[in-house]
């Protein structure tokens, strides 16, 4: 019996410790579920400012005041830690991208973690102001901050689309070192005539230069004010891997027909 | 009273009462009853006119297509001896997984757009 009993109590410990470790894992479907549930507790404090600024400013009374106050406060709050919750979520995003460069990704963690403790530390601050003007002066240095946040941003968010362009690319180059490679054995055989399909491979590797163009350029011009030329280069970037990628298949189609 | 006498009795009233109507409200009164009267009239009418246009209409029946299978491309009507070929088979197989990834693929990520707040705080 004491043998049944030692037994269960291990299997439980076994399993509580495996969901203890599920528990934990944190990546970005996580922080992104956190990045919305702050988003949505944010824009519920921001309507209640609103609310609490509106009244203050008709009345213009004392408890009016403290209210806009405690609103305000609540709203600062929140917003510091949608910031917060957004850049981690950017952050674990790079991390599960493929195709973004070490030293890029590197580069981009080195600017966003201390952009992470900015606005912490800033929301723990916000507690210690004495009066409506006070929390205004502290909306108003993150408000300058964040300029300099969203240029991190929108370098991370191109990183990323880029990051995607560059690991399929990657995987179209080796298609095309095999495709050739297959090419080179029917050529030495000579079961078949491969002269179209060699002719057509130049042309599949220009379309991935000029993908890998693209993507540098959206790289170099990127800025918050031109990230929808950037993203539009992206874009380019990829009808290029189709078209490269389409003409693979259709190469394959040829080797596998007589 | 019998129910004959009372009719009589009554319309004998109206009468009166008509009588004592100024001309000129009789031929308002008249010109109002006239219109109410067209105003039904058109009312019918149009009834009717509507009962008549919803009607079904009796339905053409058109040949039903008939969905014939067309070979599809990756069939291959006269295979070369690579067709079978392992090398070229994986090749295949990944291109068509590039395919899939290539179609699945968020370009914009609109998702991860930075969140609209307000940084413009002011109580003036």
């Amino acid at each position: 019996m004491k043998k049944y009993i030692s037994l269960l109590v291990s299997l439980v410990f076994i399993f509580s410790v495996r969901s203890v470790g599920a528990q934990t894992v944190f990546d970005y479907a996580k922080a992104y579920q956190d990045y919305e549930y702050n988003l949505s507790a944010y824009n519920t404090a921001y309507d209640s400012y609103k609310l609490a600024r509106e009244q203050y400013l008709q009345f213009n009374t004392i408890t009016s005041k403290d209210a806009a106050k405690a609103a305000t406060l609540t709203m600062l709050q929140t917003r510091d830690e949608t910031v917060r919750t957004y850049l981690t979520a950017l952050r674990m995003k790079l991390k599960e991208t493929d195709g973004i460069p070490v030293t890029g990704r590197e580069s981009l963690y080195t600017r966003i973690d201390p952009e992470v403790k900015w606005y912490a530390d800033h929301k723990a601050r916000l507690d210690s102001a004495g009066s409506l003007e006070d929390l205004v002066t502290d909306s108003d240095e993150a408000k300058d901050h964040f300029t300099f946040t969203n240029v991190i941003i929108y370098d991370s968010l191109i990183q990323i689309l880029a990051g995607k362009t560059t690991n399929l690319r990657s995987v179209l180059t080796t298609n095309v070192g095999d495709i050739q490679a297959i090419i080179d054995t029917i050529r030495q055989n000579q079961d078949k005539d491969v002269s179209l399909m060699e002719r057509a491979l130049p042309d599949i590797e220009n379309k991935l230069a000029r993908s890998a163009d693209k993507d540098a350029e959206a790289l170099s011009s990127n800025s918050p004010k031109t990230y929808i030329q950037s993203q539009s280069l992206i874009q380019d970037s990829y009808l290029y891997l189709k078209e490269a990628n389409a003409n693979l298949s259709e190469i394959v189609r040829q080797i596998k027909s007589q | 009273m019998k129910i004959k006498e009372r009719i009589i009795f009554y319309w004998t009233k109206l009468k009166e009462f008509y009588l004592t109507i100024p001309v000129r409200t009789k031929k308002m009164l008249f010109i109002a009853g006239g219109m109410f009267a067209l105003l039904l009239v058109l009312l019918i009418v149009g009834l009717i006119v509507k009962s008549v246009s919803s009607r079904p209409v009796a339905k053409v029946i058109l040949p039903t297509p008939v969905i014939t299978s067309l070979p599809t491309p990756a069939t291959l009507t006269n295979p070369s001896k690579y067709a079978t070929d392992s090398a070229v088979l994986k090749l295949e197989q990944n291109l068509k997984d590039n395919e899939t990834k290539l179609n699945s693929l968020d370009i914009k990520e609109s998702n991860l757009y930075p969140p609209q707040l307000d940084f413009d705080i002011k109580f003036e």
